[in-house]
């Protein structure tokens, strides 16, 4: 959350990284709305709740509740829930979200240790984090234009609903969903999903051509990577490094005893950054991580590897690193935490979703913040590549 | 005339399917008739553009649906058929033994082909595939109503994984980011997966656009397999190679006569809906499944019921009933025995109906349309316009023809039984 006097840096667009996807709904309802006002105090034309492609939440939320809190705030009674991100394999197809060629329910967000998600129609899943109505704008409504999305959204409205799935198969699907929301106030959805509205701004003439929007400073020091996420893509990222660059594994097991992990890990890596990428994970398979669940209960375990692994990336820094790349959404909100950085520029995608960034202030930091299930193998790797 | 130059030859594995598949061939320009079960070396077809060949073998062992489908092939074959079509329902059913895998491999092989597609997507009856999935309207297969289905209940979407379990062939997937592409894309995907040694590949379709543009792909494919949607798009392929004339006039009937009624034993909720609306409208005539089999003559009683009412109006004879009363009917009789016992009564009824002078009837689930066609001795049918979408009225072959339209159990409007009648005046 940024503070009172934060500046908005002369941008067109704001994104507040919060950290509200797991934890009590009360708690991410407050920070939203908290952020919500902080963006209204700049002059936010519409607000965009931004939420994981795989609709990660719970029977408690926590999107139908910070929705819910956000729609009330505004006074608005009616948004779209467009999770889809067909380039990055996320599409949404009778309300229903596909992983690839799998139903969410059946791939690998089935077993995920914090949000399971073992239903695929996410009429039912949002029901059930809210108790307004949930209604569904059809592939075969989506697919004829902007202006039949927008004419079904209004009959979906009218018949009560506050939220509208929208279906999305293809970037053009989003591109018109988008265009038909060019009025509402607050959208809902994933990355992709906001995919036509700088089409909108530019088109009501408030925002000029887009080059350069995506240019970063050239960057300097060493080159790390910290991963903490264990989705499937990770692990595979983890590997495929490991067979190239030094690696450090922070072992769960070790943690909050009386070793000082994040010390080891640091001495193990100041030899080794100048000759190149350094590795440091705590990413493991599930039945480990169970194990390491098993001994320190569900809740500390995750907070005893991610406040390590935020500390290393802190000294990671501190020892000269400056082309970061962090795996894992908390890995990434805690590192920021732990680096006092309160704001990011964006850059150029490396993978669909997974842009480099950089500080605003001094140390100027490049970092990559990746969602866990992101990217190709050798996605850390080639993120260096493209810096140079 | 007998026809031996049919240019598309179909296997369907049950009778309202037949004539679902023959209704997307009419629209498209084919002259069309449909054959009531295999046809003998002798039958005789009037001059067509395509045969399909109506069987009962979904739900038979899977050794006879092979025998019999691979029967129909070569009758066909013998027609000059130049390329084969399996048709199933476009909910996919079957069990884990077949019959669908069986047969598509049992065809595929007699057609001396190595790949054939799947495709059941039927997008204007809600039915699509994506990914592999196969959705009712916004429902996945597994979680509607084929969810129970008595004889083949569907509790998986993912027809990749369920055509796996009746192949020892490989199965592949064709996704819709590909058949979006068109049918050059399609078409390699298809040859990429041949290589790759897939000999079924399912393919997605959300549209009417994406269907026409597979049948495009496989205009070279030996055997097509699917619901009748996929049929849209083979019409064009003859036409383009020339074989096949304009589209005029493919779906003229001769003029209909005679009474009107209407015989329902499916159980289906579209079924049990329209039974409801006509009841309210017209005479009405229950038969309890339950009552079948004692000593009651439950079908002259329904004959003597209707002979006076005929004439005046359509008459509606209905054993579809919702599933408590079913399941008593079935408790009492045994599951296969009740549903026998519900077709041979209904069959006695149609052929009792057509002696007190009924020349147009609506037959109304797939089990008793085809038990009933049987019975009245109906080899073939020339197929007309349609009434709902997949559901045509229908011309029996033969020295005194019968008007019929077989209608699947869950097609149709509620209001399908009364204006089928309309439709045919």
């Amino acid at each position: 959350m940024p503070g009172k006097n934060h500046s908005a840096h002369d941008a067109d667009a704001v994104v507040i990284a919060l950290a509200t996807r797991t934890g009590p709904a009360e708690s991410a309802v407050r920070q939203s709305l908290a952020a919500l006002r902080w963006l209204q105090g700049r002059g936010a034309k519409q607000i965009f709740f931004k939420y994981r492609s795989t609709f990660s939440s719970t029977n408690r939320g926590n999107i139908g509740p910070v929705a819910d809190a956000l729609l009330d705030a505004m006074g608005e009674d009616f948004t779209v829930v467009c999770p889809a991100f067909p380039t990055a394999g996320r599409t949404l197809f009778q309300g229903h979200l596909f992983v690839g060629n799998l139903l969410l329910s059946e791939s690998f967000m089935r077993t995920h240790p914090i949000t399971p998600m073992k239903q695929s129609n996410l009429i039912k899943v949002l029901s059930r984090q809210t108790e307004y109505k949930v209604g569904l704008v059809p592939h075969e409504v989506v697919t004829v234009g902007q202006e039949a999305i927008r004419n079904h959204l209004k009959l979906l409205r009218d018949a009560g609903h506050r939220y509208a799935i929208v279906d999305a198969v293809s970037d053009r699907n989003l591109v018109d969903t988008g265009i038909a929301c060019r009025d509402m106030k607050l959208v809902t959805g994933s990355s992709g999903s906001a995919l036509a509205l700088p089409k909108n701004f530019r088109r009501a003439g408030l925002l000029g051509p887009d080059s350069g929007a995506d240019i970063l400073p050239s960057s300097k020091g060493y080159s790390a990577v910290v991963a903490g996420s264990c989705s499937q893509a990770t692990l595979a990222q983890v590997k495929y490094m490991k067979n190239h660059h030094p690696s450090f594994y922070v072992d769960g097991m070790k943690l909050g005893g009386k070793q000082d992990i994040a010390k080891e890990a640091l001495d193990w890596a100041k030899p080794k950054l100048a000759d190149g990428p350094v590795l440091i994970y705590s990413s493991a398979e599930a039945d480990v991580i169970k194990k390491v669940q098993r001994k320190h209960g569900v809740v500390k375990s995750t907070a005893l590897i991610e406040k390590c692994l935020a500390r290393i990336s802190r000294d990671l820094v501190r020892a000269g690193v400056g082309r970061l790349i962090v795996a894992g959404g908390i890995t990434a909100s805690e590192s920021l935490k732990a680096l006092k950085v309160q704001s990011l520029r964006i850059g150029h995608e490396i993978n669909p979703g997974v842009p480099w960034t950089t500080t605003f202030d001094d140390p100027l930091i490049h970092l990559a913040l990746k969602a866990g299930d992101f990217g190709e193998a050798d996605f850390f790797t080639r993120a260096f590549r493209l810096l140079k | 005339m007998t026809s031996k130059n049919i240019l598309l030859g179909a296997v369907a594995d049950d009778m309202t399917g037949a004539t679902d598949l023959c209704n997307t061939l009419v629209a498209g320009g084919m002259r069309t008739v449909q054959m009531i079960g295999v046809p003998k070396a002798g039958d005789h077809v009037p001059n067509a553009d395509a045969v399909v060949v109506a069987l009962k073998s979904r739900n038979t062992q899977p050794v006879r649906a092979v025998r019999a489908s691979l029967e129909a092939q070569d009758w066909l074959k013998s027609a000059g058929a130049k390329q084969f079509f399996f048709k199933y329902c476009s909910t996919f059913d079957s069990t884990p033994r077949g019959n669908i895998g069986p047969v598509a491999d049992g065809m595929l092989e007699r057609a001396k082909g190595d790949i054939t597609i799947a495709c059941p997507a039927f997008p204007t009856n809600g039915r699509t595939v994506f990914h592999g999935h196969l959705f009712v309207g916004d429902v996945l297969l597994s979680a509607s109503g084929m969810r129970n289905h008595p004889l083949t209940p569907m509790r998986n979407a993912n027809l990749v994984e369920v055509l796996a379990e009746q192949t020892p062939y490989g199965v592949g997937l064709v996704r819709w980011e590909t058949v979006a592409k068109g049918p050059q894309a399609i078409r390699e995907a298809l040859a990429q997966l041949r290589r790759e040694g897939v000999r079924h590949a399912i393919v997605d379709a959300l549209s009417d656009k994406n269907l026409i543009d597979i049948g495009r792909a496989v205009a070279d494919f030996k055997l097509i397999t699917g619901g009748s949607g996929i049929a849209m798009g083979l019409p064009a392929n003859f036409r383009a190679s020339g074989a096949l004339g304009g589209k005029a006039s493919a779906a003229r009937l001769p003029a209909a006569g005679g009474h009107a009624a209407v015989l329902a034993g499916s159980c289906s909720e579209a079924t049990l809906g329209q039974v409801a609306r006509m009841k309210a409208k017209a005479p009405a005539f229950y038969i309890d499944a339950a009552q079948l089999g004692g000593k009651r003559d439950i079908v002259a009683e329904a004959l003597a019921w209707a002979k006076p009412q005929l004439g005046q109006q359509p008459v509606l004879i209905y054993a579809s009933a919702p599933p408590a009363e079913i399941a008593k009917a079935q408790r009492k009789h045994g599951r296969d025995k009740a549903g026998i016992l519900v077709e041979r009564a209904l069959a006695k009824i149609a052929r009792g109906l057509v002696k007190q002078g009924v020349g147009r009837m609506v037959l109304a689930g797939g089990e008793t349309s085809g038990a009933a066609v049987k019975a009245l001795g109906v080899r073939g049918l020339m197929i007309g316009k349609q009434i709902d979408p997949g559901v045509p009225w229908t011309m029996s072959l033969g020295d005194r023809p019968l008007h019929l339209a077989l209608k699947s159990g869950n097609f149709g409007a509620p209001d399908f039984f009364t204006k089928a009648f309309t439709v045919l005046e």
